[in-house]
Order: C-alpha cells, then sequence, then structure tokens
C-alpha cells in the first residue's frame, strides 16, 4: 500500500463504534431473559431493524471488496448479481419464502432452520443433517468473511505485522456480543453497522463518478480503455468483450461470471439459515412486507456502489500507472479482494478530509464483516447448542423437549469460534468470493428443494426431502472437488487420487459451477421420489391449516 | 444510456432500479 490511513482518526472512530457496539450488546444481554430471546428475540424487532439487519447480514465483506474486486476484473456484468440480490434475496425472499416461514415457525415453536424443516418434516434426521450441515459447512463461509476483513484492514492501516492481533480482536468482539446478547444484540448492531455501510458506499460511489467527470463520461472512458487495448494483462478468461459489455455467450469468461458468481449467489441466498431466521424473529407478515421498502434501497446503493466502483477503478489505475487495475494489483503482490481498498486509499490520500473518508470506508467494511460474522456464528452456535444438543439429550436421556439452556448455546458458540480462528489460517489467499459462493450453492443445493416443498406442501413428504438434501450434497461435493477447476484447487483430493487436477480439463464441465448441476438433480430426486409415493404421502403435518 | 451502450449492461442497472 502506498499510504497507511490516518491512525490516531481510525482509532478514534473505531472507539466510537466499539462503544456503541458495547451499549447495544448490554442492551441485548439485558433483554435476553430466556432461550427463545437468545434465538429469535421476536418482541424486541421493528421493520426497520429486521430490513437493516437482514440487508447487513446478507452484504458481508465479501459482497463489497470481494465481487467488487471481481466486477473490476469482469467488468459490470456483475450488476446482474445486484439484480439478483434485490429480486431473489429480496423480493422472492420476502414475498415467498418469509411470511410462511415466520408462520410455520411460529405454529410449530421452531427457533432455528434446522429445528424448523425438522419439525415440519416430524424428522430428527433432518434436524440433525441440517444442523451438521451447518456445523461443518458455515465456519469456512465464516472463516473466509473474517480472513477478508482481516486481510484488508491490516493491509490500509499499513499494520500487516499484528496480523493475527487483529484477527483476534475482531473475532473476541464478535464473540462478546454474540455469546452474551444473543439475537438482540446482533439484530441491533446490524442496523448500527448497516447505517455505517450505507452512509460509506454512497460517499464511495459520489466521489468517484464525480473524479472521472460524472456518470456518462466515466462509463466512457471505460469503454474506450478497453477498445484503446493497451491494458496488457486483463485477468479475464476467453469471450470477455470490456468493462461494459457482457461476455460472449457460452465462453468461459460468460460460463465464470455466470454460473459461479452469478446463479451460484444469486440463487443461494435463499436457504441461507442465518437469513431464515431473520423471518421467524418477525411479530407478524406486515412487519416483513414493510422491511422491504428499506432493505431494497440498502442493497440497491451498497451492492450497486461497490460493483460500479469495482469496474471505474481501471480508468484510475490506467491513468496512473498505464496498467489496469487486475494488473497493478498484482504487481504489488496483492490479490483482486484489494483492488478497491487500494483505489480508495490511493485517491484519498491527497483529498481534504481523505483520512476521514478512508476511515469512514474501513469502519464500513469492519461493519460488513461483523454483522455477517455475528450471525453466522449465532447460527452455528445454537444449531450445536441447540439442535444437536437436543437431539444428544433425547438420545441419551430420553427427554424430548427441545433445549432451554442458554448456557450451552454460549459454550458451543465459544467453542466454535475457536473453530473459525483456525480455519482462518488453514485457508489460501483469494478465497473471499469463492468461500462464498460454495457455501452458498451447497445450502441452495442440499436445502432449497427441501425448504420450499416444507413451506408449500399440505403434506410434506420426508423421505422425498431425505432424497432431495442427500442427494444435492453428494452431487455438489462431487462436483466441486472432482469436475470444477476453481473449487477442485481448494481441496486437491482428485489430484492425489488420479493425478489430474480435475476429471475433464479444458472442457466446458471444468468451467461450470457445482451448483448448476446439483439443485436439477436435488429437485429431480425430491420428484421422484413425490411421484412414486403418491399414495403414500403424510396427511397429518405441516401446513395443511395455515 | 449514460456511456453504456451494451443492453446486457444498462439493463442491468434497468433491472437494479425497477425491482427496488
Amino acid at each position: 500500500m502506498t499510504d497507511g490511513v490516518n491512525l490516531v482518526i481510525f482509532g478514534a472512530m473505531a472507539v466510537v463504534f466499539a462503544i456503541a457496539t458495547a451499549v447495544l450488546g448490554y442492551f441485548g444481554y439485558k433483554n435476553t431473559r430466556n432461550s427463545e430471546q437468545f434465538m429469535l428475540g421476536r418482541n424486541k424487532t421493528s421493520p426497520v431493524i429486521i430490513a437493516l439487519s437482514y440487508g447487513a447480514t446478507f452484504l458481508s465483506a465479501s459482497a463489497i471488496i470481494g465481487f467488487g474486486g471481481q466486477a473490476a476484473v469482469h467488468g459490470m456484468s456483475i450488476l446482474w448479481l445486484c439484480f439478483l440480490n434485490l429480486f431473489i434475496g429480496l423480493a422472492v425472499a420476502f414475498i415467498v419464502f418469509g411470511p410462511r416461514t415466520r408462520r410455520l415457525g411460529t405454529k410449530l415453536g421452531a427457533s432455528t432452520f434446522a429445528d424448523l424443516l425438522g419439525k415440519i418434516y416430524k424428522s430428527k434426521g433432518i434436524r440433525a443433517f441440517t444442523a451438521i450441515l451447518i456445523i461443518v459447512m458455515m465456519p469456512i463461509y465464516c472463516a473466509a468473511v473474517l480472513k477478508g476483513a482481516v486481510n484488508s484492514l491490516s493491509v490500509i492501516t499499513g499494520l500487516t505485522q499484528y496480523y493475527d492481533v487483529i484477527l483476534v480482536i475482531l473475532a473476541l468482539v464478535v464473540a462478546l456480543y454474540v455469546v452474551y446478547g444473543g439475537i438482540i444484540a446482533v439484530m441491533y448492531n446490524d442496523a448500527l453497522q448497516a447505517a455505517i455501510m450505507f452512509i460509506g458506499m454512497a460517499v464511495i460511489l459520489i466521489f468517484t463518478y464525480a473524479m472521472f467527470g460524472g456518470i456518462a463520461s466515466a462509463n466512457g472512458q471505460l469503454t474506450n480503455l478497453w477498445g484503446a487495448g493497451v491494458i496488457e494483462q486483463l485477468g479475464t478468461l476467453e469471450g470477455a468483450r470490456g468493462w461494459t459489455s457482457f461476455s460472449e455467450f457460452g465462453s468461459s469468461e460468460w460460463m465464470l461470471v455466470v454460473t459461479t458468481f452469478l446463479m451460484g449467489v444469486g440463487i443461494g441466498s435463499l436457504t441461507q439459515p442465518q437469513l431464515v431466521v431473520r423471518f421467524m424473529s418477525a411479530k407478524d407478515d406486515k412487519t416483513l412486507y414493510k422491511s422491504m421498502i428499506i432493505g431494497s434501497v440498502f442493497m440497491l446503493v451498497v451492492v450497486g456502489a461497490a460493483y460500479t466502483v469495482g469496474p471505474l477503478t481501471n480508468i484510475y489505475f490506467a491513468d496512473e500507472y498505464g496498467m489496469g487495475s487486475f494488473e497493478y494489483i498484482k504487481s504489488l503482490g496483492l490479490g483482486t479482494d484489494f483492488i478497491i481498498p487500494q483505489f480508495l486509499s490511493e485517491i484519498f490520500s491527497n483529498t481534504t478530509f481523505g483520512d476521514v473518508f478512508i476511515s469512514l470506508f474501513l469502519l464500513a467494511l469492519i461493519s460488513a464483516a461483523i454483522s455477517t460474522l455475528s450471525a453466522l456464528m449465532h447460527t452455528i452456535g445454537v444449531a450445536g447448542g441447540y439442535d444437536l444438543f437436543t437431539l444428544a439429550r433425547g438420545r441419551f436421556s430420553g427427554e424430548n423437549k427441545d433445549s432451554q439452556s442458554i448456557r450451552v448455546n454460549r459454550i458451543f458458540t465459544m467453542i466454535m469460534l475457536v473453530v473459525v480462528v483456525v480455519y482462518c489460517y488453514a485457508m489460501p489467499k483469494d478465497i473471499i468470493a469463492k468461500a462464498t459462493s460454495v457455501f452458498m450453492g451447497l445450502t441452495a443445493a442440499a436445502l432449497l428443494p427441501a425448504f420450499t416443498h416444507a413451506l408449500y406442501s399440505k403434506a410434506p413428504n420426508t423421505k422425498a426431502a431425505i432424497a432431495s438434501m442427500a442427494s444435492g450434497t453428494v452431487t455438489y461435493m462431487f462436483w466441486a472437488l472432482f469436475i470444477n477447476a476453481g473449487t477442485a484447487s481448494f481441496l486437491p483430493i482428485c489430484k492425489m487420487l488420479t493425478g489430474s487436477a480435475v476429471l475433464f480439463p479444458g472442457t466446458i464441465m471444468s468451467g461450470m459451477d457445482a451448483m448448476v448441476i446439483a439443485l436439477p438433480v436435488s429437485i429431480a430426486a425430491m420428484l421422484v421420489v413425490l411421484l412414486a409415493n403418491r399414495n403414500l404421502v403424510r396427511t397429518d403435518a405441516g401446513a395443511s391449516d395455515l | 444510456m449514460f456511456g453504456i451502450t451494451d443492453p446486457y449492461i444498462w439493463g442491468a442497472y434497468a433491472a437494479c432500479f425497477l425491482t427496488a
């Protein structure tokens, strides 16, 4: 990095932020009297809190700098992800899934996603499978979010030698308010963090366009820069046609952008356990509908700004260094996740109040990371401390009631946080966007058909749900580890077994994301079992009299 | 539109605003 941030200004802002976080954490602690309040906090939520909490949880630092950096390389076609976030992640989620999830959750007395699925299907196996999926896979996403925040924080502040200290401090801040304040502290802190993200990203978008002479001028310069052919290393695959043009249909570039970035993350948002809990926290359906108003403005500005500023960074780096963003960031020995932080630290370094803006962006980044982290840790904690603990206790002592112990939830959350920190050190760099895509893709393939069937069928079929979950999970894991070149490199089992990185290198299959295959397989498995069992369906469960 | 000629790109912006 060329300049560090002014640590006095950043430190002062961080202290104010920390005090506000502590106050909201204490508010959560005072209002958490029982296990239900620790997990759902239903009586303490308003449309504004739900909207901002949902938005801030949905968008982690991964969305801002991970995908913002990808947009710098692959261009404005990533804006379709902004559309999918709004359409699938907000409109479909809050209209099609939200109200029914809330009603069924209230009716069945469910407190977590695994609990809800288990109670709808009257299956301990489904509850255990969902909880285990969360405990095994979510820490990977969690570690990616934490790592992303610490990476950028240490580089922008110039404190890379304190990487370990920053990582542990961030993890501890999250641990303290999640463990003591429960979901109430998590959601109120989310709202504070969402406000900081919104202001930070809006300022950055306006400043960037102003710097390049307005919207049309900046976009025109970006188009011309690609056309001039002066950038040597672009970082794109075959088929890319420019930062302001969509790639050639069916090309490698198109496959990467459409199947991994757009579909993997766009569709995967529907079955995020930490987001489903937000629906169950609402008092009534009206609260959910009202949440859409603020939620849509928040997501449009934060995501739209990140994916628009990303491509525009190419103009600045080309003017300054004769290189595109990808080439320049590689020349510094950094990954694409650093394109936006690097761009901001350079453009703000010589302006009035520049340090304030950089500090604001840093705080927005920390907010984005902490809001997602806290929700993930809360979800992992209750999957173990509530779902699995209840099931294990039932098996060993025969007690079939749901666990009401806040203490077990707190202990399990702490243990899992240590696991997440260990994961951070075991993972390669440049992984944020990919790890997000893997977690969202896998949960969609494993849970989306079963979740949809649970909400909309009058007679939810347990066998069909199990068939769908099992086939979706197995297909996803096989495709991710043996076929897709992008994900197989993380855990090189295929290379160990066959000597080749993937089974069909260089083919269209090696560029196709696992979810594109696994979700249809999961849906097909459900339909086959439903048709085979048409006369045997249960008639006593779920949504029949809602 | 606003300096972008590819309908697949300005269409993305339009879709975002319409959905919001």
